[in-house]
């Protein structure tokens, strides 16, 4: 659950949009975020179907591949690949930057350009080394940080409650809403959530994982949303637009600020949680796909501790992509460039309708399709449809270009994926989407069986 | 009521315990494999209800699926309350009690 939430960044989404969605949508801004994070929960179900049946590091890939075949699965797979490259880098930049800012706020002068550099390679590195370590240790610091992240929170709402009184009543009035604003927002909320599913691909690492897997994602959920609200409502009692657009949460006005420089700090932190948490997601990607063997097989070994760790360090390097783009195009590697990372999460959309897509005919192939799992996974596609929709032709016409393009690019990388392994390894591309299966010492001998030979 | 409670679980209480047990019992009976069509026909239990506690069970490694995910089979969980429920050896038994209450262990044995 620790590194589903870290993805999700509840703090660091609160303190940021959380607060000037009011400012941005208007009356009705709580609906926004109702009908945001209501349709990742109803992903979550969706995924609660896959999850609950079986067990496998690649995630999405995997759901798309028992459904639909190969063909999806490989551009899920592409999808994800990209989707959790581009927030690893992200959360390496974001870091960079809040620790820079958390600088400047204490007291300190603009760093130079290089800092940020070294900043990135820094945190990737740490990423690095404590992805090595293992899962429950990495797992253990990205619990410490978003616990340290949720108190920061509480914390900043107490000062705010104080400082300017409780909000009132009046601000979940619908009077004056605008239909089109409130659906905007919950678009835009939705497609921040994006990536929650990732604590799928720890599956391995996980006890019951038939069982957490699905309940990480939904309390990670309801955990975020909740911080979300209470963030909204925070909007409401001051305005949040300066504190966000200048990083200054107890004084505002102030260009130093001590007390800020430990939220940036905090804030920072929660960065590297999520820019590890994505990194872990990528490598045990890569490591689904070469055991599969449709990549390099040594992408596939692990250490001692059963870490993959050329995994790790391919999707740390994947992870430096966003920030060397931002480099070369922005001069600062400190900031992933404007339009990638909406354009990304366009991508991860897309995904996520796929996997919704595939749930009925996987269903059906196990003769357990319901009623309500076709309802859930036509809402689903319903949503994200809309969302990507309106991404797609909405105002931030930039933003579009960018989306399109990326999606074009990830079916030809998808679809070329499909047509070399068909070519080269036919019988391989066959057998895509591999999930654990029970072991004999699984399975309970009965006496049922005459001697209880059962599966093995 | 009193027969039908003596031939085992019939399910007919409404109590998900009872439905659980009676979902065990019947994969148990049928072998490993079967499949969840077969499970509702044969419980007296809406197709919902079957859904629920299996998906439950399998959560909980009491059931697992078969490699193609469209069978079940009892659980390891199974065996170790089994092997719980049959108790220690009679040596194991003996050592047991000699490492807690020496005196009482040489009683008991005679």
């Amino acid at each position: 659950m620790a590194h589903s939430l870290a993805v999700l960044t509840p703090s660091l989404s609160a303190l940021g949009t959380g607060m000037v969605l009011p400012t941005m949508v208007g009356p009705g801004f709580w609906v926004s975020t109702l009908l945001g994070f209501g349709l990742a929960f109803v992903l979550a179900l969706v995924f609660d179907e896959f999850a609950s049946r079986f067990n496998a590091p690649g995630s999405l890939y995997t759901y798309a591949a028992k459904g639909l075949g190969a063909t999806v699965a490989l551009v899920v797979g592409v999808s994800l690949v990209l989707g959790y490259a581009v927030l690893a880098g992200f959360g390496l930049s974001g870091a960079a930057r809040r620790t820079q800012a958390a600088w400047t706020a204490a007291g300190g002068g603009p760093p130079p350009a290089l800092v940020g550099w070294a900043l990135v390679l820094g945190l990737a590195l740490v990423c690095g080394w404590l992805i090595h370590r293992g899962i429950s240790r990495s797992s253990r610091a990205v619990l410490v940080i978003e616990a340290l992240s949720l108190a920061l929170l509480a914390l900043i709402g107490a000062v705010w409650l104080a400082r300017y009184g409780l909000p009132r009543l009046e601000v979940l009035s619908l009077t004056g809403a605008d239909p089109g604003r409130i659906l905007a927002g919950a678009a835009l909320i939705a497609t921040l959530t994006v990536a929650f599913e990732s604590c799928a691909t720890l599956g391995l690492e996980t006890g019951r994982p038939l069982r957490t897997v699905p309940a990480a994602m939904r309390t990670s959920l309801l955990i975020c949303g909740g911080a979300f609200l209470a963030a909204n409502l925070l909007g409401t009692v001051h305005s949040g637009r300066e504190s966000v657009s200048h990083w200054r949460w107890f004084n505002i006005d102030a260009p130093v600020s001590r007390p800020d420089a430990a939220v940036l700090v905090v804030l920072a932190l929660s960065m590297v949680a999520l820019a590890l948490s994505a990194s872990t997601a990528l490598s045990r990607l890569l490591f689904s796909f070469a055991r599969e063997g449709i990549i390099w097989p040594a992408l596939g070994r692990t250490n001692a501790h059963g870490v993959p760790v050329a995994a790790t360090w391919c999707a740390l390097a994947l992870s430096l992509t966003g920030p060397l783009l931002a480099s070369v195009t922005a001069h600062s590697v400190a900031l992933v460039p404007g339009q990638l990372l909406p354009a990304t999460t366009v991508i991860m959309c897309v995904s996520y309708g796929c996997v919704a897509a595939a749930l009925v005919p996987f269903l059906r192939s196990l003769d357990e399709l319901r009623p309500r799992s076709a309802v859930l996974a036509a809402t689903a596609l319903a949503g994200v449809g809309a969302v990507t929709w309106h991404r797609i032709t909405g105002p931030e016409s930039g933003v579009s270009h960018v989306a399109l393009a990326l999606l074009g690019s990830v079916v030809v990388l998808g679809l070329a994926w499909r047509l070399t392994l068909a070519r080269r390894a036919p019988r391989r591309s066959r057998r895509l989407g591999a999930h654990q299966e029970a072991l004999a010492g699984d399975v309970a001998p009965t006496a049922y069986d005459g001697g209880g030979d059962g599966l093995r | 009521m009193g027969s039908a409670d003596r031939d085992g679980f019939l399910a007919r209480q409404p109590s998900a315990v009872d439905s659980a047990f009676a979902v065990l019992e019947a994969v148990a009976a049928h072998g490993p494999g079967v499949t969840t069509r077969e499970l509702v026909d044969a419980l007296p239990m809406s197709r919902a209800t079957v859904y629920r506690i299996l998906k439950h069970l399998v959560a909980q490694e009491y059931l697992v699926r078969t490699p193609d995910l469209r069978g079940f089979a009892l659980g390891a969980r199974v065996a170790a309350l089994a092997r719980a429920a049959a108790g220690p050896e009679p040596s194991e038994l003996s050592e047991q009690l000699a490492q807690s209450e020496p005196g009482r262990a040489e009683a008991s044995l005679t």
